[in-house]
């Protein structure tokens, strides 16, 4: 393993100036994004992600990273002191946490949430460094009909982890596909749905859908409620850090929450939420004071915490080296990979080491600075909250419009984006889930190609997606997946018929 | 795509007899929410017309004004203020090529 020179190579990249200044940013954009509620990590990537295209690759993807940590992180902050999660997957710390905060122990959950993110942080970018090479590896043995059958299972997983109805989330990932169609076809070049428009003709691009989606759609959700104040709770924020006690019993909820959420991390669709719930559920269970827990149990706040940050390191692995992206997030890092001219895969690893490595350590940096920039800016992010949203709204928005403008200077894509943002909205009201469809918008190039080139290698049968063992595996997973959650459904329909 | 089609169509059919689950919005929100849409969406012939500070300057005026309801005095100050900053931000300091509009702004 050569993995020491490797490191070495991540350190130089990630330690020159610009690359820092990238980290930097990112993790104080994120923080804020995720001390703000009503922003998620995933618009606010995409509010930033056009900026980043200034960058050169690397820092961009270095600044990308750090935002989505860094909202992990900020996240926490305003469910413990507010109440108000400021983004999903810190939904449970607010459970213990707030009744912390209550109990004028604010100070230690804050303070544990940020060793147990930086503990947590830095096993994922560890777990990163160790697994990754060996898979990327792996892939490259991959040819066309794997990929199909493991872009096939990913959205099926995506699918079926959905919050909702299942039903919903397969017709977003069908439109997602079927946006991703519109442009001009890749092998024989011919037009599809573009109406002879110039900008379509390129396809419908990723960044304007997501911004409007996300960006716009939230603006326009958050609207539709009166403004009013948010009350923050008063707190001592002394004693930041937490004592023995505190110690003793969440260094076992911060190390099984760091692997539940690295590997939970891994598996598409899954990420940072499913694994915070899936650490306090554990938690629960083997605790000795179970009674204990929505009163202010330190392990109700340290295991999640540690969850959701080793979450989104795990979550770039599928990323950096099978070039699947494990959830919204990564999706549009992968659109950000791909608007560089960098395809990300297996021979990432090999092509652009210094990205590869430079990123996995930035988020190592990352880390670090988070746990200096926070302890000390904890009552600078409770003030932050006080602002109202009648200043933040107009501000996001035009955010949206110059960003949208700025990938291409098209102001076409300003509208499409607009468009996004009213269907994003309506989306909202009726409880579609937008994830499954940037999944697929964004996956479904690599889909169709993966899908032709194997037609054209078997000469138009599908079989091939069945006799070769890695597709078949994937292949089998993902049907499973898809006929799992109508067992019940056919199970009461016979039911129904008999009586 | 047939296939996926009619899939769609079958399946949203089945599914729109249960959804009855919307949040009813106050009728004075949805109407901020109805001019912030139509605000961004005449921002889009607005931008190339008349170019980046003429064009944002009135957007964030009148968000700050009607759907935010600020005073007078703080939405031209914020509006202008917010205009001008990002557009040194983006067109001086990030060189994004902002179209030419009215007086070559």
């Amino acid at each position: 393993m050569d993995l020491l020179p490797n490191i070495g190579l991540g350190f130089s990249a990630a330690l020159e100036p610009a690359r820092l200044m990238a980290c930097f940013f990112g993790v104080l954009i994120g923080t804020l994004v995720g001390v703000l509620p009503g922003l998620g990590p995933a618009a606010a990537i995409a509010l930033l992600l056009p900026s980043t295209f200034y960058l050169d690759p690397t820092s961009g993807i270095i600044m990308l990273a750090g935002i989505y940590y860094g909202a992990m992180y900020g996240g926490s902050t305003t469910s413990i002191l507010v109440n108000i999660p400021g983004e999903a997957a810190s939904v449970v710390t607010c459970l213990d946490g707030y009744q912390m905060a209550r109990k004028g122990r604010a100070g230690p959950a804050l303070g544990i949430s940020a060793f147990g993110s930086f503990i947590a942080g830095t096993i994922s970018v560890v777990g990163l460094m160790l697994v990754a090479p060996p898979l990327a590896r792996f892939a490259l043995s991959f040819g066309p009909p794997e990929y199909f059958s493991l872009i096939f299972c990913g959205l099926s997983i995506l699918i079926y982890l959905a919050s909702g109805s299942i039903l919903k989330a397969v017709i977003m990932a069908l439109a997602g596909l079927f946006l991703g169609m519109i442009g001009t076809d890749l092998i024989t070049g011919n037009l599809r749905f573009t109406f002879k428009n110039i900008t379509l003709m390129d396809g419908i691009g990723m960044v304007p859908v997501v911004m409007g989606l996300f960006g716009i759609a939230e603006v326009l959700d958050n609207l539709e409620r009166s403004f009013k104040e948010r009350e923050v709770f008063q707190t001592s924020l002394a004693h930041l850090f937490p004592n023995r006690e505190d110690w003793k019993r969440s260094l076992g909820p911060i190390s099984r929450g760091s692997l539940i959420g690295f590997f939970l991390g891994i598996l598409p669709g899954g990420g940072a939420i499913i694994a915070s719930f899936t650490s306090y559920a554990v938690e629960k269970r083997i605790s000795r004071h179970p009674e204990e827990f929505g009163k202010g149990a330190i392990e109700g706040v340290a295991g999640p915490e540690s969850a959701n940050n080793a979450a989104s390191g795990g979550a770039f692995i599928p990323l950096l080296t099978l070039g699947i992206p494990a959830n919204v997030v990564m999706a549009i890092v992968l659109g950000a990979l791909l608007t560089h001219g960098l395809q990300p895969g297996p021979l990432l690893l090999v092509k652009n080491p210094d990205l590869f490595w430079g990123v996995v350590i930035s988020m190592y940096i990352g880390n670090l600075l988070l746990l200096v920039l926070n302890l000390p800016l904890i009552g600078l992010w409770v003030r932050l909250l006080k602002i109202p949203y009648s200043v933040l709204f107009p501000l996001i928005l035009l955010f949206c419009l110059i960003g949208a403008y700025s990938i291409n200077n098209n102001v076409e894509e300003v509208l499409i984006m607009i468009i996004f943002g009213g269907i994003g909205y309506l989306l909202r009201k009726f409880d579609y889930e937008a994830a499954p469809l940037i999944f697929a918008l964004v996956l479904s190039p690599l889909f169709e190609n993966a899908l032709r080139q194997s037609l054209l290698m078997s000469q138009g049968s599908f079989t091939i997606f069945f006799t070769r063992p890695i597709a078949l595996i994937f292949m089998g997973i993902g049907i499973v997946l898809f006929i799992l959650p109508l067992l019940p459904f056919l199970h009461r329909r016979v039911m129904k018929d008999e009586f | 795509m047939v296939l996926l089609a009619t899939a769609l169509l079958w399946r949203s059919l089945r599914k729109s007899e249960g959804s009855k689950t919307n949040r009813a919005a106050k009728p004075e929100n949805l109407q901020k929410l109805i001019g912030t849409f139509l605000a961004i969406l005449l921002y889009v012939p607005a931008f190339p017309r008349l170019g980046f500070i003429l064009a944002t300057v009135p957007l964030m005026i009148f968000l700050f004004k009607y759907i935010g309801e600020m005073g007078w005095k703080i939405s031209l100050a914020g509006g202008i203020l917010i205009s001008l900053s990002l557009y040194f931000i983006f067109k001086v300091w990030l060189k994004v090529q902002f179209p030419i509009g009215l007086w070559g702004i």
